[in-house]
């Protein structure tokens, strides 16, 4: 079987596209790729619309099946190919999107998803949103990046020492001046943001990870983030414990735009002792498993996860975690393995609707819950050895049973094996323009 | 006994004060002034230094005299003979204890501490505030939690009148009223550039892609024959126009007849206090009611900026259209006997605050029998509970700055509303009073029997008597030993 593959960051730019629309697809791909090469053969595609149905055509002259996996939401999926196209697709809301926006059909994920007849995605949650929105026989499967075996290497690492390798950008709460970040200078400054503290290649070669560690892998420039509130109950939680570090590793091409207000969001929590650091570094496979390995605590408050590739891989590896339990996170978090945070819904909108309208629920994390969850797993970390072992293996043995290779490589063969099946039957399939009421 | 009773606003500049810092405190001077004039008599100063002068005379004529201070702390005239009760609402969980913010400008009086020893004693509106004083002066500090007095019942309770499906309610108002039957809301009409919409499209992708009904409808269903009354100009025989057409400008206020039909939600608010959270208000009623145009909300918005509430109004509207459900703003003041006609016009009162020092129009529209949505967070928790409101769930601990500070750093908290609770709260509210009769005549009928039990002008004057009897004769005491005794709550501040 041959299967094609594509997502519209290629691999070697993905550290300049880091925060830009769907550069996470570029890591779910490297994800799959093991699994895929697996089940069949892998073409990586760069040009979906020129070299798809040339493969294809190869393919089906000589009787080999061939399937494209568009590792892309529906609306970046091309429609028109010869080839069976299934998009793979991330969603943390609970309606899809479901108005051609912007006057383009295809943001009506339902009229892409109608055509191509099939959808691959992460989570439960995003296969119950998908049939709400689609029908309740949909074709769509839950497939998570299968990275659990990977980080068992991680996870059996000797300890490391406590000192993470650092290149370059580190604001150590700390010791930055947060008085300069205070609300009123962050306005008189305006239009101009302010200028990151003077200190920030101090830290060049070694940051100090003793201590109970809290780390955040994200894109500061998603709101669905949370930042606002890692850092204040952080801080309103640990205020006094000089060992505790919120460290917040920073996704994006240029962070420098945001930092002041997460700087000011430490400044309005008052004097603290703990230490919120904030990371915005290439760190190579090693330096991150350091950095894994010296983590007491992964930590993600969103209103709403797709799959949350790191989070997967800290638990994987024997992270126990600080999480609310919402959308994807609801296939894998329990108190076994974190210290859940209480959500509920609130509206929102689609993050790619230049609208802004509200159109969907997300999850609105509860402030107090977060405080507890903090105060909570410190003292595990600091009291509780044995619980903290247990919560590590319990971490670890629920993400084996969400995306390790034993689970996700069955149920993947057998999706595309029906895929395929579907488009062999001309009944069945759903290529031509149908009219669905 | 006397009563001076004093405020920073007063009667003559409220209708532009509406909105302002502690205008508030006015209508609770207005509400205390009538069970007071039955415990002595009532003077309403102009100017607090005024005291002094009747004190002595009364002092003279041994009759007892005391000032109650309608305002924060803070603010509370200090350094007069005449014994001073500050009488003030406070919403948070903590009371200010430093002098820590710039603008305070080292005014001691700004350490709420300082001004609550000096008085000896205060009075607030909720259990809520007074246990944040005693967290602050010591379990004995005399305060006590007495909320604004409500007459008897300026109207019929609501469970005497028809329910508002039964008929169309007609409202008449003289005030600038936003009805969004009458805004051409468009949510293409906002683009926000930062958002990345990338999604190609080709001309084919209409005919190549399969069709599906459209999630939302574009327009209420019946908008042109049951809102008849939407046309322009004079409705006919009277002196009363439609609501007027509007877009970013706020409309004239002119005498306004508004049809209203089915369930009437009503939340009368600044919004500009962003502890009062319309925005959750705004949207969860919406979302709820995107398919039904027999609900109503009715929105009455005080503030110091209202241009800028009505485009942050227009934006929230846009955005949550289409939708079938129908919301009316008032700006500005309206005479005691529109907000009495609003109130009969009322379904359910609607409170969606972060946090409250009483909310009196939501113990007014209680009061009058209208069933509530709330939260029972903060003051609401002295009232609101499941027998006359549908309760709302809320959560503790949310950080926030101090409402007269410099807005820099978290002194404080307020909670955090449960959006997906006040959504469920709609849901029930409207079924209860479209199917189950019974039940909302009773939750009526309790709401304003609570409301009399809880500050019923009878209820507020035995309060009143109880605590004056008490510290007046504290402060006869106090007169007659040395004048340098203090209090001993004061004594036990400096100690610190």
């Amino acid at each position: 079987m041959i299967l094609l593959i594509y997502t519209n960051t290629a691999a070697k730019d993905v550290s300049q596209r880091l925060g830009k629309p769907e550069y996470s697809y570029r890591f779910v791909v490297q994800e799959f790729k093991p699994l895929l090469e697996q089940i069949g053969t892998v073409i990586e595609v760069a040009d979906p619309q020129n070299e798809v149905d040339a493969i294809y055509e190869a393919c089906s002259a000589r009787s080999e099946p061939c399937i494209f996996l568009c590792f892309m939401p529906p609306s970046k999926t091309p429609i028109d190919l010869k080839c069976p196209t299934i998009p793979v697709y991330a969603w943390e809301f609970d309606h899809l999107p479901d108005e051609a926006f912007g006057g383009k059909p295809r943001n009506d994920w339902r009229r892409v998803l109608a055509r191509l007849g099939a959808g691959l995605t992460h989570s439960s949650h995003t296969v119950a949103r998908t049939r709400a929105a689609m029908g309740p026989n949909f074709p769509v499967e839950c497939v998570p990046a299968p990275l659990w075996d990977r980080m068992q290497a991680v996870r059996r690492m000797p300890s490391p020492s406590h000192v993470l390798p650092v290149n370059g950008l580190v604001i150590d709460s700390t010791r930055t001046d947060l008085h300069a970040y205070r609300k009123s200078a962050r306005i008189e400054a305006l239009p101009d943001i302010l200028p990151l503290p003077p200190n920030t290649g101090e830290y060049q070669g070694s940051i100090d990870m003793s201590g109970v560690v809290y780390t955040a892998i994200f894109n500061p420039g998603d709101a669905r983030k949370r930042w606002m509130q890692m850092i204040n109950a952080f801080c309103e939680a640990l205020h006094d414990k000089s060992d505790a570090t919120l460290l917040l590793k920073l996704t994006h091409h240029d962070p420098s735009e945001m930092l002041p207000n997460m700087l000011e969001a430490v400044y309005t929590m008052g004097p603290a002792a703990c230490r919120v650091l904030f990371v915005h570094a290439y760190l190579d496979a090693p330096e991150y498993n350091v950095l894994l390995r010296n983590t007491t605590y992964a930590l993600n408050v969103s209103s709403g996860e797709g799959q949350c590739l790191p989070l997967m891989e800290y638990m994987s590896a024997g992270i126990p975690a600080v999480a609310c339990r919402h959308t994807s996170m609801g296939d894998y978090i329990d108190s076994e393995c974190a210290f859940i945070v209480d959500s509920s819904p609130e509206l929102g909108s689609w993050p790619h609707d230049q609208r802004q309208s509200y159109r969907t629920v997300r999850q609105r994390t509860h402030y107090h819950s977060l405080v507890n969850a903090y105060r909570n797993s410190y003292y595990v970390a600091k009291h509780e050895p044995d619980v903290y072992a247990a919560m590590s293996d319990a971490a670890a043995r629920s993400l084996e049973r969400y995306c390790s290779m034993r689970v996700a490589r069955p149920r993947l063969q057998h999706f595309l094996q029906r895929s395929l099946d579907r488009h062999r039957l001309p009944s069945a399939q759903s290529m031509s323009p149908t009219r669905i009421l | 006994m006397k009563f001076l009773l004093y405020a920073s606003i007063n009667g003559s500049s409220i209708g532009d004060q509406l909105g302002a810092a502690d205008y508030s405190y006015y209508f609770l001077l207005r509400a205390f002034a009538v069970v007071l004039q039955k415990l002595g008599d009532v003077i309403e100063l102009g100017d607090a230094s005024q005291a002094d002068a009747i004190h002595d005379q009364c002092v003279t004529k041994g009759e007892e005299c005391v000032l109650l201070s309608f305002a924060p702390p803070h603010k509370t005239p200090l350094g007069l003979e005449c014994p001073v009760v500050p009488l003030f609402a406070w919403e948070y969980p903590n009371i200010p204890e430093h002098i820590e913010e710039k603008s305070w400008h080292s005014d001691p009086r700004n350490d709420w501490r300082v001004v609550l020893g000096a008085t000896g004693r205060a009075i607030c509106l909720s259990t809520h505030t007074a246990e944040a004083v005693r967290r602050s002066m010591g379990r004995g500090y005399p305060i006590t939690a007495i909320p604004a007095p409500i007459p008897a019942s300026l109207t019929r309770p609501r469970a005497h009148h028809s329910l508002p499906h039964d008929a169309p309610t007609l409202l008449r108002l003289n005030a600038s009223i936003v009805d969004s039957l009458r805004v051409a809301l468009d949510p293409n009409g906002v683009v926000h550039a930062e958002t990345i919409d990338e999604a190609p499209f080709h001309p084919s992708d209409h005919d190549v892609l399969p069709e599906f009904e459209h999630a939302r409808h574009a327009k209420p269903h019946r908008a042109e024959d049951d809102h008849a009354d939407a046309a322009e100009g004079f409705l006919e025989g009277t002196p009363y126009s439609a609501p007027l057409p509007c877009g970013w400008e706020i409309p004239p206020s002119i005498p306004i007849q508004i049809t209203l039909r089915g369930m009437v939600y009503t939340s009368v608010l600044t919004p500009q206090a962003g502890r009062k959270n319309w925005e959750d208000l705004i949207t969860a009623f919406c979302w709820t009611f995107r398919d039904n145009e027999d609900a109503t909300l009715i929105l009455k918005l005080a503030g110091r900026d209202l241009s800028h509430n009505h485009l942050q109004l227009l934006m929230m509207l846009t955005k949550l259209s289409p939708f079938k459900c129908r919301v009316i703003a008032i700006y500005g003041y309206l005479s005691d006997e529109e907000y009495a006609s609003l109130a009969a016009a009322t379904t359910y009162y609607v409170n969606t605050s972060l946090c409250e020092g009483l909310c009196l129009p939501l113990v007014e529209f209680l009061n009058w029998g209208t069933p509530a949505i709330a939260p029972n967070n903060t003051a609401m928790a002295d009232y609101i509970n499941q027998d006359i409101a549908f309760v709302v769930k809320s959560y503790p601990g949310l950080p926030t700055v101090w409402p007269h500070g410099d807005h820099q750093i978290n002194r404080t908290s307020y909670n955090q509303l449960d959006w997906g609770a006040l959504v469920e709260a709609f849901e029930q509210s409207y079924d209860v009073a479209h199917r189950d009769v019974a039940r909302y005549r009773d939750m009526s009928a309790r709401a304003h029997q609570a409301m009399q039990a809880y500050c019923g002008n009878e209820v507020i004057e035995e309060a009143l008597r109880t605590f004056f009897h008490r510290e007046l004769a504290i402060e006869r005491n106090r007169r007659t030993v040395s004048p340098s005794t203090r209090p001993l709550h004061l004594v036990e501040l400096d100690s610190r």
